[in-house]
């Protein structure tokens, strides 16, 4: 037998034996991945732990360069084959997947985990058809006939929301639109049934009117399928309604994490406090200033010591600078933060003032507020935009 | 960005290609007729590597060879040695002649002096015609580059059609024709055969430099010192010859290296042809054809390949320092 | 089915049409027929898709291509018809002289060629004074044309076969060892001409060993693997430089494609890596290679010539060869003048197509 037959003639629990359903789907514990270029170790991310629960969604915040599409990559572990250091451990249905072989890994992509990418145009093959790219994943892991992969295809892009999809079979992905492409997308990557999807940048490249129906699909399909998702944007106003946990990433590092509704309402680690502060609000009045983060993220390849967000932070203090915050648990379980002065206490409140005093800190009226809530008061849970 | 020569699509295909070669499109006869983007990864290297140091090594060897060719310890070219004809190279039988390392060709000749000598006319012909090729070529190419418009136009048209004749069916032409005449003007077969192939190779070389020289000289003369020269009065060919030519140099020099071991492998198609020099005028070409009887009977292929070895170790040799040169000066190979 | 599609279908199917009709027309009509039809052919296809403009240009490179052959005739020294026709009387020289209009100015000679030329009616001279009882010069041409094209054709095989596995695998392998070895290898190749490869397959294959035949040719309709033996050392020796372009144009290109997202997204599928690179890699890329191949046919002209005259193929370079021996210079000028026309023609034709097929330039048309 060919050993693609072979390898098909198993079952889907030979292959990849389920674990008992109670524990979490995936754990991942100080995962760190650093690149090897000419100019030195470029550390994309720096320790990362977190753990996903089947069917919750966990969204993962940050900048560009916070390391964040680098942490879904290697959790998935679709990194380039050279120049890589990994380290810590990703368990998956509580077997390691972190030091697994390309080989061993094809048995978890598409099957297990799937991921939505940023860009569908470019993500897409251009000179395939729609229908082709999705019945190649399903003929390669399913044990099915060409016809049956078509009816499946056909029965995905409905669910996925596609009109006339009969006709979208046969075309190819420039002749689609945007919002469309990416449902193909959606579809390809939920052909096979995986228990965790990623959603990297899912609504980045898509209008602003296309950007809800997309989230409201992928939250529908999670939901009907009980898969659980990581959503990994830069946009605080995506993941807020739609995601069970949130962890804010900077530098390679994640700087606060835990539940959603904890996090817009008591955030800690100044850096959260700003990015909700940055959302244009409706309710403000037209020719508002938009408030920044001053600064830029600081460079992966030699990070200074003490916090990485200590040059732009407004609640900057000495011992910031020095030495380097560890995560902390917060009051509400499953809530973690990494600052000396966070948010909302009376060390940070102090904090603040002497920055403002001494003229380090912007005035209140441009930036933070210093307790958070004004942006508390200003952020539904129905998020922003 | 400057205008790319490449007006058709066509040209555009062979620019893409020679872009993923980095070297002449068609090692058969072409002059490189592509223009290059800036689009090689390449970091340019500081210093010459190895390779580099064993071209320039078996380059000069050649070089002095050829130029003390007549002081070398070795019978003259047309000399004929009793009992050495189809002497293996390197012979330690007893019935060998010694001090003869490479061996006797077909009718008793050092192969030593052949080739030394062979190597003299074929790089004679071979430079010649890089140079006619670039006196004219690289003129027109300049003049084409500097004053644009109609006049660019015409030059371009001029070299496109000489570019739609096969190349080689161009030199056979010319060289046919003309061998007869020029020989009745210069007497000597073996200094007309000479310049009747350096003059048409030359021809054949025009369009390809005429090309580059245009794509480079583009470059140079839109910036602004030149228009300060203009702005103060200098005139049009003060400017081309004393601001623009010296920057454009350097890529050329390139380009005449890898013009040049063209050129060379032409002349010895030539020779295979019947049109090159007549025997028994050494050429590289020549001895291979005197010797290629003797290659497929099996009894002296060394005639051939130790010919066939001098060009491909030249040419060899040329690409490679052709190349080297062009990464760092060729404009559309660097990243300005 | 889509815009696209059918436009394709429409190419295919007129160059389908063209070409079974090319082939009714040479094996029914006499030559001149053909002739006519092809280049009428050819006019309309120019004109279709690329413009007036650019037939003009063609018809211009034409004329001054024929002229120059024409006139060659007259860079000879002395007078020419001694060394065409050797022995014979000074009555005989004075009628060839007549015939080749080498008493008329230049432009009645060129009117003269042309007409000679088009008609198909120049011969093949022998020096015992007469004309040559054999075939005319167009008739040689039409049998040995197809000896150099199937020559071209396999040399273009062999070096598809042999560059696309190698740029697929160093495409996929940059940077490593295997990669950089190869890549010197292609360099050595280039430098290396291919007669001397012929050489060194003639000596090593050939004469040591008697694998392929030293020379000779045996038509297909012979003996099929005879036909297959005699030409594959030419072949391959012409294949050579080809070998080593194609494969740095494959791996450059398919090095860029790797690195698109797609790629990327294919491996999240979990398709094999061998699915990924030769259906999803290799398909892009495969369009640039393929029209460098077309466009490269005009490029093996030189190295053709000098390859049938080593192998003794009898095809067009064999019988300029015999032609340059035999100092036949009025049937040298006509070889030399079908040649140039038929290369001329068939780059005009290329570039015709490439526009056509190429769909960014369809796309900017259609824009524009």
């Amino acid at each position: 037998m060919s050993p693609r037959r072979q390898r098909k003639s198993i079952t889907a629990d030979e292959r990849f034996p389920t674990a008992p359903l109670d524990g979490p789907l995936l754990e991942v514990a100080d995962v760190k991945t650093h690149f090897k270029t000419a100019r030195g170790l470029v550390r994309a991310v720096d320790g990362v732990s977190f753990s996903l629960e089947r069917g919750r969604t966990l969204g993962i915040v940050g900048e560009s360069g916070s390391g964040k599409t680098v942490l879904s990559r290697s959790i998935m572990g679709l990194l380039p084959k050279r120049n890589v250091v990994r380290e810590g451990s990703i368990r998956f249905e509580d077997r390691e997947i972190g030091g697994l072989a390309p080989r061993e890994m094809r048995q978890i992509w598409g099957s297990q985990m799937g991921m939505v990418f940023q860009d569908p145009m470019t993500s897409l093959n251009p000179v395939m058809r729609v229908g082709k790219q999705i019945t190649e994943s399903l003929l390669y892991h399913l044990d099915i006939s060409k016809s049956y992969a078509d009816e499946l295809a056909l029965a995905l892009l409905s669910s996925v929301g596609i009109p006339e999809p009969r006709r979208r079979l046969y075309e190819y992905p420039h002749q689609l639109s945007g919002g469309m492409r990416q449902r193909v997308m959606i579809a390809i990557a939920l052909a096979c049934g995986p228990k965790l999807l990623f959603a990297d940048e899912p609504t980045t490249a898509l209008d602003v009117t296309v950007q809800a129906q997309i989230l409201d699909l992928l939250q529908t399909q999670q939901r009907e399928r009980f898969m659980a998702m990581i959503l990994v944007t830069h946009d605080l106003g995506v993941v807020a309604g739609r995601a069970d946990e949130i962890a804010v990433m900077y530098a390679g590092k994640v700087v606060e994490k835990g539940p959603a509704s904890v996090l817009f309402t008591d955030m800690k680690m100044p850096y959260t406090e700003a990015l909700l502060q940055s959302i244009p609000k409706i309710g403000d009045k037209s020719h508002t200033r938009l408030r920044v983060i001053g600064g830029r993220p600081p460079s992966l390849l030699d990070p200074p010591p003490g916090c990485r967000f200590a040059p732009r932070c407004p609640y900057v203090q000495e011992k910031c600078r020095a030495e380097e915050p560890p995560l902390l648990p917060a009051g509400t379980p499953g809530h973690e933060f990494r600052c000396w002065f966070p948010v909302g206490t009376p060390e940070g409140r102090a904090a603040l003032d002497r920055n403002r005093a001494a003229g380090i800190a912007p005035p209140a009226s441009e930036s933070v507020m210093g307790d958070g809530a004004t942006a508390r008061a200003s952020t539904t849970s129905e998020g922003a935009i | 960005m400057p205008e790319q020569p490449a007006d058709t699509l066509r040209e555009k295909a062979i620019a893409d290609e020679a872009a993923a070669t980095d070297l002449p499109v068609d090692a058969g006869i072409e002059v490189p007729i592509a223009a290059v983007e800036a689009g090689t990864e390449g970091v340019v290297k500081k210093r010459l590597g190895f390779g580099a140091w064993l071209a320039i090594g078996w380059l000069g060897l050649l070089l002095l060879l050829m130029v003390f060719a007549p002081l070398l310890p070795t019978p003259g070219p047309r000399e004929r040695v009793s009992g050495l004809a189809f002497q293996q190279p390197l012979c330690n039988a007893s019935d060998c002649i010694s001090g003869h390392p490479l061996g006797g060709d077909t009718i008793g000749r050092d192969m030593t002096a052949r080739l030394v000598y062979g190597a003299r006319n074929s790089l004679f012909i071979g430079t010649g015609a890089v140079i006619v090729g670039f006196l004219i070529g690289g003129f027109l190419g300049l003049v084409a580059g500097y004053y644009r418009g109609r006049l660019e136009s015409f030059i371009v048209g001029f070299l496109d059609v000489l570019l739609s004749v096969p190349a080689l069916i161009l030199a056979l032409s010319l060289t046919i024709f003309l061998q007869e005449r020029v020989q009745d003007i210069v007497g000597s077969s073996e200094m007309a055969g000479r310049l009747t192939l350096t003059f048409a190779l030359g021809i054949v070389a025009i369009p390809s430099i005429g090309r580059i020289t245009r794509a480079n000289t583009l470059v140079w003369a839109q910036r602004e010192f030149v228009t300060a020269a203009r702005a103060q009065g200098a005139k049009d060919s003060r400017i081309m010859f004393r601001e623009v030519l010296p920057n454009v140099v350097p890529a050329m020099a390139a380009i005449a290296l890898l013009a040049l071991a063209v050129l060379i492998i032409a002349e010895a198609a030539l020779s295979i042809l019947g049109a090159g020099i007549t025997p028994p005028a050494p050429t590289w070409g020549n001895i291979i054809v005197e010797g290629f009887d003797y290659l497929t009977n099996g009894r002296a292929p060394h005639i051939v390949f130790e010919a066939s070895g001098a060009i491909f170790l030249t040419v060899l040799a040329i690409n490679y320092l052709g190349d080297a040169i062009r990464e760092r000066f060729d404009v559309r190979e660097a990243r300005l | 089915m889509g815009e696209e599609a059918r436009h394709r279908l429409l190419v295919w199917a007129l160059v389908a049409i063209g070409v079974v009709g090319l082939v009714a027309l040479v094996v029914v009509a006499p030559t001149g027929v053909t002739v006519a039809a092809v280049a009428a052919l050819i006019a309309v296809a120019v004109v279709a898709f690329a413009g007036w403009r650019r037939l003009l240009q063609v018809v211009v490179v034409l004329v001054l291509v024929t002229f120059f052959v024409s006139v060659l005739i007259r860079l000879l020294p002395g007078d020419p018809t001694d060394a065409i026709l050797g022995f014979s009387t000074p009555e005989q020289r004075a009628d060839l002289r007549q015939e080749l209009g080498l008493d008329d100015n230049i432009f009645s000679q060129y009117w003269d060629f042309l007409n000679d030329f088009l008609r198909g009616d120049t011969n093949y001279y022998q020096s015992s004074g007469q004309r040559a009882e054999g075939t005319p010069v167009w008739d040689r041409l039409g049998n040995a044309l197809p000896v150099s094209l199937l020559l071209m054709f396999y040399a273009q095989v062999i070096a598809l076969v042999i560059a696309i596995p190698l740029g697929i695998l160093t495409a996929y392998r940059a940077g490593s060892r295997l990669d950089k070895s190869v890549n010197t290898g292609a360099f050595a190749l280039i430098a290396l001409p291919n007669f001397v490869l012929a050489y060194l397959l003639i000596y090593y294959l050939a004469v040591r060993r008697d694998f392929f035949p030293t020379q000779g040719y045996v038509p297909f309709g012979e003996n099929a693997s005879e036909h297959f033996r005699s030409l594959f050392l030419p072949a391959l020796s012409l294949s050579a430089g080809l070998i080593a372009a194609y494969m740095r144009l494959l791996r450059s290109d398919m090095i860029q494609t790797l690195q698109e997202d797609f790629i990327t997204m294919a491996r999240s599928k979990g398709l094999t890596t061998r699915r990924i690179l030769l259906r999803h890699a290799l398909r892009p890329s495969s369009f640039t290679l393929l029209t460098v191949a077309a466009i490269n046919l005009g490029a093996l002209v030189g190295g053709v010539v000098v390859i049938e005259v080593i192998f003794q193929l009898p095809g067009v370079g064999l019988l300029l060869f015999q032609a340059i021996n035999a100092k036949q210079y009025p049937a040298l000028q006509t070889m030399i003048g079908i040649i140039a026309i038929v290369y001329v023609l068939a780059n005009v034709v290329v570039d015709v197509l490439y526009s056509v097929l190429d769909p960014r330039i369809r796309h900017a048309r259609a824009a524009g």
